[in-house]
């Protein structure tokens, strides 16, 4: 790395902002997608946009590729580095600027944790709805990266219905301010075009956010059920119904023998085949209504038992179990492989069984989660890295469970992203001529293509040039 | 050109002057309205090798939104591309062409038990392929959203030819780039729209319209306060004065609620306490004064129409600098809020007194108007301006931040330059 630019990085970052003993770019050499892992050269922790501006404004004339870094919470290898690149964290980047509660909108820096953002808004009756399970981790950049989901987007929507504007640092510390919340976009829309590009654009340094008034009344359900079909079946009986809770959450088995095993025990009956988890919000009238009907689907689907939150201490714990659940399975299997799909809601079962078959025939654990009321699944294949053998057979199975989601009508990610797990499989939903669009418009806002290569578009379908293999990719292991 | 596209498509629709545009000249223009795929692609080809300038054309109902282009050679209708091509109730999207008429896509979705958004006004006078280009949302956008919120993919072709798709047709998706937000609202600028995808909202079991008047705009927007407050989640929350005749001043307080009987029974009760001289209506009779409501709002008369876009804290503020302003400028106004949205539609109106302007003079008062709403914190968006405006005028409000962006992707889809429409003065 040359000495003139990380001197010029610690000048503008300070001694605090920039990481380049190798032994602390350890944590930063992958994200959540631990098969994957690139040592970057240096990590950049600025702490405002200027900043951002400034160390892009060095970066782009030293010609390196960048990786930007919320968290590093996500599944797909979204922040994984790239050789010979930088990675520039948001983790400094920690403030909540403002909170307007008559107009009902916040402006956060991207590094702020997701709860952090719900947290500073429950006290004015208002909340920001996106929820994902990581969200005690995870930062709002990262979620618009991605355009994260959660429990409550069956509800409210993902990310991109709540982002009203952004300040983004382009390619070249070119700052791109579309803050200001608007009710439309002034021509056009590139706030909602940059949601979900997942750091290839640019980085956002700055989200204003939509905030929802706090929902009157909340009731929350527990339906125990003696199989992972009647769950399914309740969930599409719902849709078809038009019901609208907030969120249909299904946990098999194991990931409740898991959670109930863990700090997030949250009380789910170990001996249950499937739960579900159903969250209803509203006026008083409006989930008195959508309770009844609820539960008369449950009941029709052979339900075992139907609990109903006593208060709200208990339903906090009964989502600190869906939300702890993907922690929980470390004590189930140092690795786990979650999948990440979206089928629609009428192809549940169907879908559900053929994943538990193939992971059945492979001889592999299984623990199913997942957004029923999105029809996103995440089936989480346990495993040992350690393991190659058995990591074929996690790949091979992954590789069956997404194809078959396409076949059913699916599509590839419901909320963790392309990445790189995902970017060779854009073809199976993508003509070439859908993904040279998609490359036109990449290059639009980074004609140099530094902005995370090798990520979400495949290799070929820009043409580019390949940059050296990763010490380990999911390609090169055997 | 003719004969070619006659070729092409096996005869071409005879000219038919664009009289959205009218300043007195005649803009004769071929119009040709492919039934097929191919049939478009092979109209762009054409287009891109006579190096024309294309106008992406639904009903026109939206063409006074944008600037008027520079120079339109061929329209390419998509009034011949019309159906639904996948409906799925039990899943709740539904999936049509472009060509196909709001009002109609409504029905089928209706059938199914659905809710279509956006409720558009003049849905008869509204194809689905104009609508997302011109990223319209309709009146019900406090429960369902904006357009671009229930848009979950679109299938375009861009000017050399190419069919693209973005998104899909599942609710949740983050599969690639959402390019079909870029589209929606680019009025064809980027690419023509030939199928769109939406989300379905479940179709309420019933209505009820509240309706209530108070004498001043301070008292009708403090009322709708209180119901925007009250234990309601309604559809529609609007405040006008559309109803008005001077001397007196009448502001009506409007809500629509709609979902379940008993959700409605309870929420009827709680704006019978608010305001108990309010009238209700429920059921059949809501629908006709809802559908009024709807078509008075973007309906294109004599005046030309304004659109304010602020924030709720500063609406009853601009609000009032508005009045004065146009009255400045020689205007009285009517006004439609949307109070939750901070939004509202204003009728400039003439003094009846007056004799009927010419344009210049129109174009003057219009540009007054706009100089005195520049300092306020306001999005001014103009509908159907008069020819002879001044450049500065821009019917989507202002240069927007990002323009030079806007102008790249632009560039990038349509590197010949073939489709006509700009969303900019001053920016061909």
């Amino acid at each position: 790395m040359d000495s003139k630019l990380v001197g010029a990085l610690r000048k503008l970052l300070g001694p605090r902002g920039l990481i380049e003993e190798p032994a602390r770019l350890l944590p930063y050499e992958s994200d959540a997608l631990a098969l994957v892992h690139v040592r970057p050269e240096l990590v950049c922790l600025p702490r405002t946009t200027a900043e951002v501006a400034g160390l892009m404004r060095l970066l782009h004339d030293a010609g390196l590729p960048v990786v930007a870094r919320g968290a590093g919470t996500g599944l797909t290898g979204g922040a994984t580095p790239v050789e010979g690149g930088v990675v520039v964290s948001t983790a400094r980047m920690r403030d909540v600027l403002e909170v307007n509660v008559l107009d009902r909108y916040a402006r956060v820096q991207a590094g702020v944790p997701n709860v952090d953002l719900t947290s500073s808004c429950q006290g004015h009756g208002l909340m920001y709805a996106p929820d994902p399970s990581s969200q005690m981790a995870c930062t709002i950049g990262g979620n618009v990266a991605n355009n994260s989901g959660g429990p409550h987007c069956f509800r409210y929507g993902a990310t991109t219905r709540h982002v009203l504007g952004l300040i983004i640092v382009q390619h070249d510390g070119t700052v791109l301010d579309l803050s200001q919340p608007h009710v439309d976009p002034i021509g056009l829309d590139l706030v909602g075009l940059f949601v979900g590009s997942e750091g290839t654009f640019g980085i956002a340094t700055e989200v204003t956010v939509r905030l929802l008034e706090t929902p009157a009344v909340v009731e929350v359900l527990l339906a125990i059920f003696p199989s992972l079909d009647n769950a399914c079946d309740v969930v599409s009986e719902a849709i078809r119904q038009n019901l609208e809770p907030s969120a249909l959450e299904i946990l098999d088995r194991l990931t409740i023998e898991a959670v109930e095993s863990s700090v997030f025990a949250a009380g789910y009956p170990r001996d249950a085949e499937a739960v579900l988890l159903v969250e209803i919000e509203g006026t008083e009238s409006e989930v008195s209504a959508t309770a009844k009907d609820m539960r008369a689907i449950i009941e029709d689907h052979a339900a075992i038992e139907v609990r109903q939150a006593r208060d709200a201490e208990e339903r906090k714990r009964l989502w600190a179990g869906r939300k702890g659940a993907f922690g929980a399975m470390g004590r189930v299997a140092p690795d786990l492989y979650v999948a990440d799909a979206v089928v629609p809601r009428t192809k549940l079962r169907e879908v559900v069984r053929f994943t538990t078959e193939v992971c059945r025939a492979r001889k592999l654990k299984l623990a199913t989660v997942f957004h029923a009321g999105d029809g996103n699944l995440h089936p989480n294949i346990c495993y040992d890295r350690r393991n190659p053998e058995e990591v074929q057979r996690v790949l091979e199975a992954g590789e069956l469970i997404l194809k078959e989601c396409l076949r059913v009508g699916g599509t590839l990610t419901g909320e963790h992203g392309v990445g790189l797990e995902k970017r060779a499989h854009m073809h199976l939903l993508f003509s070439p001529e859908d993904l040279t669009t998609m490359c036109h418009v990449r290059d639009v806002w980074d004609p140099a293509r530094r902005m995370n290569p090798d990520k979400l578009i495949p290799l070929r379908a820009c043409g580019e040039l390949r940059t050296p293999a990763p010490r380990s990719t999911p390609e090169a292991r055997p | 050109m003719s004969s070619s596209l006659g070729e092409l498509l096996g005869g071409i629709v005879p000219s038919a002057a664009l009289d959205r545009w009218d300043d007195g000249r005649d803009l004769a223009c071929p119009r040709v309205a492919p039934e097929t795929e191919a049939q478009f692609q092979a109209v762009l080809r054409l287009a891109t090798a006579e190096k024309l300038k294309v106008l992406p054309l639904g009903m026109g109902s939206k063409l006074g939104w944008i600037p008027r282009p520079d120079r339109v050679d061929l329209v390419v209708s998509s009034l011949g591309y019309s159906g639904v091509t996948s409906h799925e109730p039990a899943d709740g999207t539904v999936t049509a062409l472009a060509g196909t008429v709001m009002s109609d896509l409504a029905a089928v979705v209706g059938e199914g038990g659905h809710h279509l958004s956006p409720a558009v006004p003049h849905g008869q006078r509204a194809t689905l392929g104009g609508v997302v280009a011109a990223g319209q949302s309709g009146d019900d956008r406090m429960r369902f959203g904006a357009l671009r919120e229930n848009l979950l993919g679109t299938r375009v072709l861009l000017a050399d030819g190419t069919v693209a798709k973005s998104g899909g047709q599942l609710v949740k998706n983050v599969t690639g780039y959402d390019l079909h937000r870029a589209y929606c609202g680019s009025f064809g600028s980027l690419c023509i729209i030939l199928e769109a995808s939406l989300r379905l909202h479940p179709l309420p079991e019933e209505q009820a319209l509240f309706l209530a008047r108070r004498d001043n705009r301070g008292d009708a927007f403090d009322l709708a306060g209180e119901v925007r407050n009250a234990l309601v989640r309604p559809v529609t929350l609007l405040v006008h004065d559309l109803d008005s005749t001077l001397p007196h001043t009448s502001w009506t307080i409007m809500a629509v609620l709609a979902g379940r009987r008993e959700v409605i029974d309870a929420e009827t009760d709680v704006l019978r306490d608010l305001c108990p001289k309010a009238s209700i209506a429920r059921g059949s009779d809501v629908i006709p004064i809802t559908k009024t409501i709807r078509d008075i709002e973007l309906s294109s008369g004599q005046w030309p129409m304004l659109l304010i876009e602020t924030r709720p804290s500063d609406l009853q503020g601009v609000l009032v600098a508005l009045v004065q302003a146009a009255g400045d400028c020689g205007y009285r106004v009517k006004l439609l809020t949307h109070p939750a949205l901070a939004r509202a539609v204003v009728w400039l109106l003439e003094e009846l007194d007056q004799p009927p302007e010419d344009k210049a003079r129109q174009a003057q008062r219009i540009e007054c108007l706009h100089a005195a709403l520049n300092p306020l914190p306001l999005v001014a968006r103009w509908r159907d301006l008069p020819t002879g405006v001044a450049q500065g005028v821009q019917p989507q409000g202002q240069y927007p931040t990002g323009l030079g962006l806007m102008r790249k992707l632009q560039a990038a889809l349509d590197p010949r330059s073939i489709l006509a429409p700009r969303l900019f003065r001053g920016t061909s």
